[in-house]
């Protein structure tokens, strides 16, 4: 009898101190923090075999750290330790694309941590052959955060590469090296997307995309043949009417208008993309 | 069978079924199950590869659980018998110490084989029931999961051959545990130390002589990296036919050089 009620008394304890103990915990828990790590060899060494999944522990560690953040002091040194992290995270496994994945959302809006955050994409894109993802990021960095739209357009070449069913990295690509003054390099590459492209919707669409880019190296040519005539630049497109070098202004497939910009840039008010009259005010 | 006929083969399936009823395996075994059967929450976590992290986990868990129970049964197979002088009847029966040995060893092998397929497949459970809980579950690859226990396999049958060449020195069982975990841990580092020494970081100095143990420890410890195919079958990389036969000869033939010293060793052993 007494054996029974010891029992009935220390499970009573147990469920009072199961129902209060996560309320206590969470008053006085200390913060997560992101320890240094040893170096990436030593980690190996620890691992005994087990590299991959150590690797995902790592990442873990710092998705849940990252995650408790919710007032991200976005402090230089703190950024730098979950670089750190994800990079030996990587040296472990550099196929953990999780690691890639929260290395891409944590730093890509810090322009300061752009090129070694490239770095670690480099990385990723270096064993993860097939994968599409790692090429898209590195392009939108090099293209939102660098300022480099042809850099971007090579990586993206390499993204629609991978995902060809996508038109959307094929005519993006094209985009980006016509904003990086290579409408030459953007037509090849579209002309070999056409001739790869099974589906009739997506060659459609690369058709399009290809026209308003040979429109416009049209226009780029009658710059530079106005220029050779009058030995100056003109001032607008109507320009070129009158110098009788072409007859009119051609039409943009997409519905805009072309115009020339600052520093001789042929542009349309289209900006190349579809729908584009739903963001006109 | 009768020990006169095949002594090697009834000591093994003695040390089999002795391994088999020892509490230490199916405590493990649970654990295992449990560790396995969570697969499914652990691969939650992931952003992006929760079936690579699945398989991951599942194959992983195995292979620690697999090297524990070797190492601990191992070590107990022989030690704790000389040590009650429980195995001394058998050493008294005309069979040679040699066959006693491999006998032990090849008892041994039966139990982490038994192991590495009831784990694997609860691994493998872990893994399938990962695809139902995803709405767009990635490949698995089976053959290359497979692959990844055969390696496991390979592994603990050298860490075998260890335990039972150190139980031949030493009459104590922390010795022969010590020496095996040593070795253990040095041939699972040796590769990724000798890539270290060979990438000559810029900043890193190192000596010569370090340079000299390393490569020597390289090529004297086994070398654990040489069987883990385990990042082929997360990421379903490309198999190299060669370097899974070149893992199998180079741990037969390590495993066959160990059991060899093993027995002279034994057979010099005053176990009076």
């Amino acid at each position: 009898m007494k054996r029974v009620l010891l029992g009935i008394f220390l499970l009573g304890i147990f469920i009072a101190t199961s129902y209060t103990y996560p309320k206590v915990q969470v008053l006085h828990e200390p913060s997560l923090r992101l320890n240094r790590l040893p170096p990436s060899w030593i980690l190996e060494m620890m691992s005994m075999g087990n590299r991959e999944l150590l690797s995902t522990i790592i990442f873990y560690h710092t998705s849940f750290y990252y995650g408790e953040k919710t007032a991200w002091r976005k402090e230089e040194a703190e950024l730098r330790r979950v670089y750190d992290t994800l990079k030996k995270a990587t040296d472990l496994d550099p196929y953990n694309m999780d690691c890639y994945y929260l290395a891409q959302g944590t730093l890509s809006w810090i322009k300061p941590a752009i090129p070694m955050l490239n770095e670690l994409l480099e990385k990723g894109h270096t064993y993860r052959t097939w994968d599409w993802y790692l090429p898209f990021f590195l392009a939108a960095n090099y293209y939102f955060q660098l300022d480099d739209p042809v850099r971007a357009a090579y990586y993206l070449k390499d993204a629609s590469r991978l995902r060809p069913e996508s038109s959307i990295f094929s005519s993006l690509t094209a985009r980006m090296f016509y904003e990086g003054d290579q409408t030459e390099t953007a037509i090849a590459f579209l002309k070999s997307m056409v001739l790869d492209t099974k589906s009739p919707l997506l060659r459609e669409k690369l058709l399009k995309r290809l026209r308003a880019l040979e429109t416009i190296r049209f226009l780029e040519k009658a710059l530079r043949d106005y220029h050779d005539k009058i030995g100056q630049d003109p001032d607008s497109l109507d320009d070129l009417i009158r110098a009788g070098i072409i007859r009119s202004v051609p039409l943009d497939p997409y519905g805009g208008s072309f115009y020339l910009a600052e520093k001789g840039r042929i542009c349309t008010t289209s900006k190349l993309a579809e729908g584009w009259r739903k963001d006109q005010p | 069978m009768h020990i006169r006929q095949n002594p090697a083969f009834a000591i093994s399936v003695a040390a089999f079924i002795d391994g088999y009823r020892d509490r230490l395996i199916q405590g493990l075994l649970i654990v295992g199950v449990f560790f396995v059967l969570s697969t499914a929450v652990f691969s939650s976590f992931s952003m992006r590869q929760p079936m690579e992290v699945a398989i991951n986990y599942g194959l992983s868990v195995v292979q620690i659980l697999a090297t524990i129970l070797t190492l601990f049964l191992g070590l107990n197979l022989i030690s704790r018998e000389l040590e009650s002088k429980a195995g001394h009847p058998v050493l008294a029966q005309p069979i040679s110490r040699g066959s006693y040995i491999i006998g032990k060893f090849m008892g041994l092998l039966m139990i982490v084989l038994v192991i590495l397929i009831i784990s694997g497949t609860c691994a493998a459970l872990g893994i399938w029931l990962t695809t139902l809980a995803l709405d767009t579950p990635g490949h698995v690859s089976w053959v290359g999961f497979i692959v990844a226990l055969y390696g496991t396999f390979i592994s603990c049958a050298v860490l075998g051959g260890l335990t039972v060449l150190f139980t031949s020195l030493s009459t104590s069982a922390i010795l022969p545990f010590l020496l095996t975990c040593g070795v253990y841990a040095i041939g699972q580092s040796t590769q990724a130390a000798k890539r270290f020494i060979e990438a000559e970081l810029a900043g890193v100095e190192i000596t010569p002589l370090v340079k000299m143990i390393a490569k020597g420890a390289y090529y004297i410890f086994p070398n654990f990296a040489l069987f883990d195919f385990k990042v082929q079958a997360i990421y379903d990389l490309p198999r190299s036919s060669t370097l899974l036969g070149t893992a199998t000869v180079y741990g037969l033939t390590y495993l066959v050089l160990t059991l060899f010293c093993a027995v002279i060793l034994f057979e010099k052993r005053d176990l009076s």
